[in-house]
């Protein structure tokens, strides 16, 4: 039930910001992973159940992207914002989201490693820790590949850069920053989940 | 699998024999380097492999296959510490040999050998990855394919910002020669594409041998007379 209305909500915001995207060749060349992705949580959804905490956290993390398509990651408002407030040389939305990929979408690999291999504790959490990092790399040759096609003579004053030397780096550090923090969240939650039996059941190593 | 560490004492022989012929290899690198500081950060992960392939070699022996991938990886490394990874004199090797220029050939603009480097790190190290993946987790199908091609990237990544972190830190030259982009900005992803390639071919062979031995496999019972 919580699944059909986060799929829902998810296809109802997407289609909204598909409206008027700044953009509309970047909106689609970005639509195309979350949707092939949303694809094979619904045709897994047999096979591969994830917990409701999972599927909102994968839902929180594609309203970020889903945002950053819109408005292209450099012209994001609220980034514009955060530019001024602390004085960056640049729109940091993008990094934000690359943390906020760390940080939620981590604990429904984790469900996922846990079921199908067994990798237990620290092995479980160096996996999952790992995989990010990889997943985290991919995106960036992604990102290069198509920056190379589409716009060859900008080179890295490209869109997804800003003229960041270092961005590939700085974007992968942040990705791995998020799933830090998320997997010290989950550890913590596992061990008040053993001091105190059936505080949230959700969350425990046993669901996990 | 698992009684591969109980194996006899020709397959002990035959990994004690890498271990020195690369001893013996590394010793000889070791001789002059270009620039020595250079070589010492180069070689520090390179000890640190040794060192846990040695101690993990009793009780977590990988197949012979294994260790001689990461015996011609690890070669490819230490020869890119001797020389600094931006001044390997491979196309005076293969001018020598074959009294062409390979970067002419090809219409390379700069030293290639570091990315030749991270593709051989792909190719050779995604089997040994993989079996160490299988035997420690179980996972099976797509999970025992996806994961060590992706573990290849994030090892690569890692590498990346590690060489970041160690041009930040140490700044000037020696940064410079140890991050070796040669003036790239795509330098990071190009190193770690060519790792994913690496890994995506090796890793494509190894399932192709795969389907080939077990189609093999179940022509032969299913020609074989039942009993």
């Amino acid at each position: 039930m919580i699944q059909s209305v986060l799929l829902a909500g998810y296809l109802v915001f997407w289609g909204a910001m598909g409206l008027a995207p700044l953009d509309s060749q970047n909106w689609v060349l970005s639509s195309i992973l979350p949707l092939t992705f949303v694809g094979a949580l619904v045709f897994g959804r047999r096979s591969m159940p994830l917990s409701t905490a999972s599927y909102m956290l994968i839902g929180g993390f594609l309203a970020f992207h889903t945002v950053g398509a819109h408005y292209t990651y450099a012209q994001v408002p609220v980034g514009h914002w955060l530019q001024g407030l602390l004085g960056l040389e640049r729109n940091h939305f993008d990094r934000v989201t690359h943390f906020a990929f760390g940080l939620l979408l981590t604990y429904p690999l984790l469900e996922v490693f846990r079921r199908l291999s067994g990798a237990r504790r620290l092995l479980l959490f160096y996996l999952a820790f790992m995989t990010q990092l990889g997943l985290a790399g991919a995106w960036e040759i992604i990102e290069s590949v198509v920056a190379q096609l589409t716009r060859p003579d900008l080179g890295v004053a490209f869109l997804g850069a800003q003229g960041d030397p270092w961005d590939a780096q700085h974007d992968m550090l942040a990705a791995t920053c998020g799933t830090v923090v998320a997997l010290l969240l989950t550890a913590g939650w596992q061990r008040l989940e053993r001091q105190e039996p059936g505080r949230d059941p959700g969350l425990s190593e046993a669901a996990l | 699998m698992s009684n591969r560490s109980t194996r006899d004492v020709p397959g002990r022989r035959y990994v004690a024999g890498l271990a020195a012929l690369f001893a013996v290899i590394w010793l000889l690198l070791a001789i002059r380097p270009r620039h020595r500081a250079d070589w010492a950060l180069e070689n520090a992960l390179v000890i640190l492999a040794v060192l846990v392939l040695t101690l993990a070699h009793r009780r977590f022996a990988l197949s012979h296959l294994s260790y001689t991938l990461i015996f011609v990886f690890l070669c490819f490394q230490v020869i890119g510490a001797h020389y600094t990874y931006s001044e390997v004199p491979y196309d005076a090797w293969a001018t020598a040999l074959t009294g062409r220029s390979l970067n002419a050939a090809l219409g390379w603009q700069r030293n290639n050998f570091d990315r030749i480097a991270h593709f051989a790190y792909g190719l050779l190290l995604a089997y040994p990855v993989r079996e160490v993946v299988i035997r420690v987790t179980g996972l099976r199908g797509f999970w025992g394919y996806f994961l060590p091609m992706n573990l290849t990237i994030s090892s690569s990544a890692s590498y990346e910002l590690i060489e970041w972190g160690a041009a930040v830190v140490f700044g000037g030259d020696l940064g410079i020669a140890y991050v070796g982009a040669q003036g790239d900005p795509w330098d990071a992803q190009k190193d770690m594409s060519l790792a994913a390639l690496g890994a995506i071919v090796a890793t494509a062979a190894t399932a192709a041998t795969h389907r080939w031995r077990s189609g093999r496999h179940d022509q032969l019972r299913a020609s074989s007379p039942a009993g």
